[in-house]
């Protein structure tokens, strides 16, 4: 496998792990389940 | 099965042209998501959200799923292959992630657009970050594979180099 694909798939599993690490902060509230509860905006459902 | 020159060209122009197309519409969409976050205009910054919906379904889906056919057809249809050489699989699984959380990400644009449209909603609630940071996200994967297209970096998978080994012996092609 040449260097750089090694580098590539490094870089890539720095990424995932990155995007983990700041889901994990945030409280695991990333994706579109965070706007959505049921199907109805949570900003909607606090009204 | 090869194609010759003039098709080649064809899928090459179509990919091209599709591929472009889709990192200009993402563009749109982070020009509307900073729109969305720095407007004082309540309409303005609820018109923002409720465009990025429409933009969604009917620019960057079909862009993308052009890229992604155009793509796969190139290289099918070419000595290169889809998966012989390294950067060709990574620029598939570049383009194949992108579309496929462009896909999940509709829903997202569907409830920002639904909390948009509600005029009781607050506008604090209305401006999201996250449009922005995504179609950030989207355009440095897509410069990626643009890179990777551009320059070809060397390397072939077991399955290229099992063909080519094919191929020298005069056996299956």
């Amino acid at each position: 496998m040449p260097r750089w694909v090694k580098v590539a798939i490094v870089v890539a599993l720095l990424v995932v792990a990155a995007a983990v690490a700041v889901m994990l902060l945030s409280g695991g509230e990333h994706g579109p389940g965070r706007h959505m509860s049921l199907g109805v905006p949570t900003t909607v459902l606090s009204r | 099965m090869t194609v010759g020159p003039s098709v080649r060209k064809l899928l090459l122009t179509a990919h091209i042209t599709v591929t472009v197309g889709w990192m200009g519409a993402i563009g749109c969409v982070l020009g509307l998501a900073v729109l969305g976050l720095a407007a004082e205009d309540a309409g303005t910054v609820r018109g923002a959200y409720l465009a990025m919906e429409p933009l969604a379904w009917w620019v960057l889906m079909p862009l993308a799923l052009a890229s992604l056919l155009t793509g796969i057809l190139q290289s099918l249809l070419t000595t290169w292959g889809l998966l012989r050489h390294y950067w060709v699989v990574l620029k598939l699984l570049i383009t194949l992630f992108a579309t496929v959380v462009l896909l999940m990400y509709t829903r997202t644009f569907a409830a920002m657009a639904e909390v948009a449209a509600d005029p009781a909603s607050d506008l604090g609630a209305v401006r999201n970050p996250s449009p922005g940071l995504h179609a950030v996200l989207a355009l440095l994967l897509l410069l990626a594979a643009t890179v990777l297209a551009v320059y070809k970096p060397k390397g072939l998978t077991g399955y290229g180099r099992l063909r080519r080994g094919n191929i020298r012996k005069g056996g299956m092609v």
